[in-house]
């Protein structure tokens, strides 16, 4: 699977794969170039988001009064309230559920809540699989991996390689169009085809959620395929998997959320469908999952991080995220926003690496559409990590011996004489590998700036 | 679950909370010619639009009985995003507008609302009072997952169209 290994190592692998990269990077524009010209029609776009911050922050701050509202109204509407502490409690009623109704046919529709705590595998333990409904969500189950982006599960896979997959798992007969431009359709179409009977009768359904609003008791559902509205409607039960995060307190919120996520999202006004369900199926349960959310309430820096609604757009326009794509990054949530969610929800050790993944060039604040600052977080956590002792004796060392060079002119002089003349002797001897194997090696200025105003003296301040 | 309650008043005390409920989202602009914005706006989105003098002609033109047309009726329609709205009494119910190959949704213009917060204003006093199931349906079913090329349709209908009876 993709996502073995350590960090470095995935980093590596991610970008020494001969097509990874070009399919991250073209996707990802194609994204945000269709995100661009959604917004751009948006006079109010700014008006939005900070209405959409300031909504979240609201329901965040009084999280209790407003969770407490959704789950009488919903329970009074009929569906089965139930709340998950963690991962494994979240996998155990799910489970329990299925067994008891006797469900083998189950399906599911895409929801990075249930990739998060592992729904499926917790399934296959028991010998049968959920179907992923979902096209992206479908291609990464048959490569037998995670979800790459958040809102795009597959973005990382070329046509070629769909195509491959597919003949090699039988989706498709294999006689493939010759022309590339028909394969995506003919490639989504088989799919189709290949999916129909199953996702028209099943025992059982297993949805997310993109919001829950507290007044109506509602599940609010965002998609494009259908494949959603069939999970909801070919099953006599249904269990949702949401984050306690994802509360609204009235219906009428969604018209804030909406243009923003839709937008940020797939650079669609609206997406070909939505639904509100509020308790009126035959059987709804709501899992309300924690998984490390209420400690976050606690302190009002990380309550922030909790405002996103989960559009991916921060992954499409990190030039990290564009260089290795979301495999590399090791949790279900990858990119700016993954590198502050995993060490704040999960924290395993290698989590409070990822906020050093990241060239703080901000890129991803300007296009929150609920305007968190994630840069700024992400600099805090390195902080954080730091203070902590979590990044290593070596990095601790350096450092403390860059400032005591930097303090001191004559030594600093010299060892940057010493340095620029090992430099390039230290790269051919291929002890800068680790450094130059991914990236340029660092050439250094044939003179110093004290050299410069040595010997130019005024003239040198004239220069353009 | 009172724990559940306990455990986030607790961290929610830790750091002095309480920011205003912000004010409703504003009424969208209204169009000046709804009907002819929501049909760009449908047709932006891969749906089709007719025009039919009554209701027996519309559903005259589309026979029922074939299992490649589902016929059914619009609540509401969005001008500025080209959305049908419908609340449907039972999931069963609402396998009209997926299953098919082919929605038709039959409309009249007094149905047509500016934009979502005006559709949201009339859906949540339904939405109180008691179970509801709505869906909102924007043109046909699409899917863009492979290398994000956009192909019509995935998993729903091909075809959406909404029937306009004049009388
Ligand atoms: S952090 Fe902001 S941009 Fe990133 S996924 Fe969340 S809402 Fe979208």
């Amino acid at each position: 699977m993709n996502r073995g290994g350590g960090l470095t190592d995935r980093i590596r692998r991610a970008i020494k794969d001969p097509v990874l990269p070009g399919n991250v990077l073209r996707a990802t524009n194609t994204s945000l170039k269709k995100r661009d010209e959604t917004v751009a029609e948006r006079p109010d776009w700014e008006d939005l988001r900070e209405r959409a911050a300031k909504v979240k922050d609201h329901v965040l701050a009084n999280l209790d009064r407003y969770l407490a509202e959704f789950v009488e109204n919903a329970r009074l509407r009929g569906a089965h309230v139930h709340f998950a502490k963690d991962a494994a409690a979240a996998r155990r009623i799910i489970t329990e559920l299925a067994r008891r109704k006797g469900a083998t046919r189950i399906l599911k529709a895409k929801s990075m809540a249930t990739e998060e705590v592992e729904l499926n595998q917790a399934f296959t333990a028991r010998g049968f699989t959920p179907l992923e409904t979902d096209l992206g969500e479908f291609i990464v189950q048959l490569r037998d991996e995670p979800p790459s982006h958040i809102t795009a599960p597959a973005l990382h896979c070329s046509a070629e390689q769909i195509r491959d997959l597919f003949a090699r798992e039988g989706v498709t007969d294999g006689r493939a169009p010759t022309d590339r431009r028909e394969l995506a359709t003919w490639l989504s179409l088989s799919a189709r085809a290949h999916l129909r009977d199953r996702l028209l009768e099943a025992d059982l359904g297993i949805t997310g959620a993109n919001f829950l609003v507290a007044e109506t008791g509602t599940v609010a559902l965002i998609e494009n395929e259908g494949n959603i509205r069939l999970t909801v409607t070919s099953t006599p039960v249904t269990v949702s998997l949401v984050g306690i995060d994802k509360l609204l307190p009235k219906l009428t919120d969604l018209a804030t959320m909406l243009p923003l996520l839709t937008r940020s999202a797939t650079g669609q006004r609206m997406t070909s469908y939505f639904q509100l369900i509020s308790g009126a199926l035959d059987e709804h349960h709501i899992v309300l999952l924690d998984n490390g959310r209420i400690d976050a309430l606690r302190d009002p820096e990380n309550r922030e991080i909790l405002r996103c609604i989960r559009c991916g757009a921060c992954m499409n326009v990190c030039p990290v995220y564009r260089t290795v794509g979301g495999h590399a990054y090791g949790w279900t949530y990858p990119g700016p926003i993954g590198s502050l969610l995993s060490p704040l929800w999960r924290g395993r050790g290698e989590d409070h690496q990822l906020p050093f993944l990241s060239s703080l060039c901000g890129a991803c604040t300007d296009i929150c559409p609920v305007k968190i600052p994630i840069h700024e977080h992400l600099l805090r956590m390195r902080r954080e990590a730091v203070s902590a002792g979590r990044r290593g004796i070596p990095e601790r060392l350096a450092f403390r011996i860059f400032r005591y060079v930097m303090q001191r002119p004559g030594l600093y002089r010299r060892a940057a004489r010493i340095t620029k003349r090992l430099l390039p002797a230290a790269a051919r001897a291929g002890l800068l590998r680790r450094w130059t194997d991914t990236r340029a090696a660092p050439q250094p200025a044939p003179r110093s700036f004290k050299e410069m105003w040595r010997e130019d003296g005024p003239r040198f301040s004239k220069d353009p | 679950m009172d724990r559940v309650f306990q455990r986030i008043r607790e961290n929610l005390a830790v750091a002095g909370t309480k920011s205003p409920p912000p004010p409703p989202p504003p009424p969208s602009p209204v169009p000046e010619d709804p009907v002819a914005t929501f049909r760009f706006r449908l047709e932006q989105a891969g749906g089709r639009w007719l025009e039919f003098a009554t209701e027996a002609a519309a559903r005259a033109a589309f026979p029922d009985d074939d299992g490649e047309t589902g016929v059914d009726r619009a609540d509401l329609l969005i001008a500025d995003t080209g959305t049908v709205v419908r609340t449907y009494a039972t999931r069963e119910e609402s396998r009209v507008s997926l299953v098919p190959p082919r929605t038709v949704f039959l409309a009249t213009a007094a149905t047509i609302v500016a934009g979502l917060p005006e559709a949201l204003w009339r859906l949540a006093e339904l939405h109180r009072a008691g179970p509801a199931y709505t869906v909102f349906v924007t043109g046909p079913s699409r899917t863009a997952d492979v290398e994000k090329q956009l192909v019509i349709p995935a998993h729903g209908p091909r075809e959406v169209i909404v029937a306009l009876v004049l009388e």
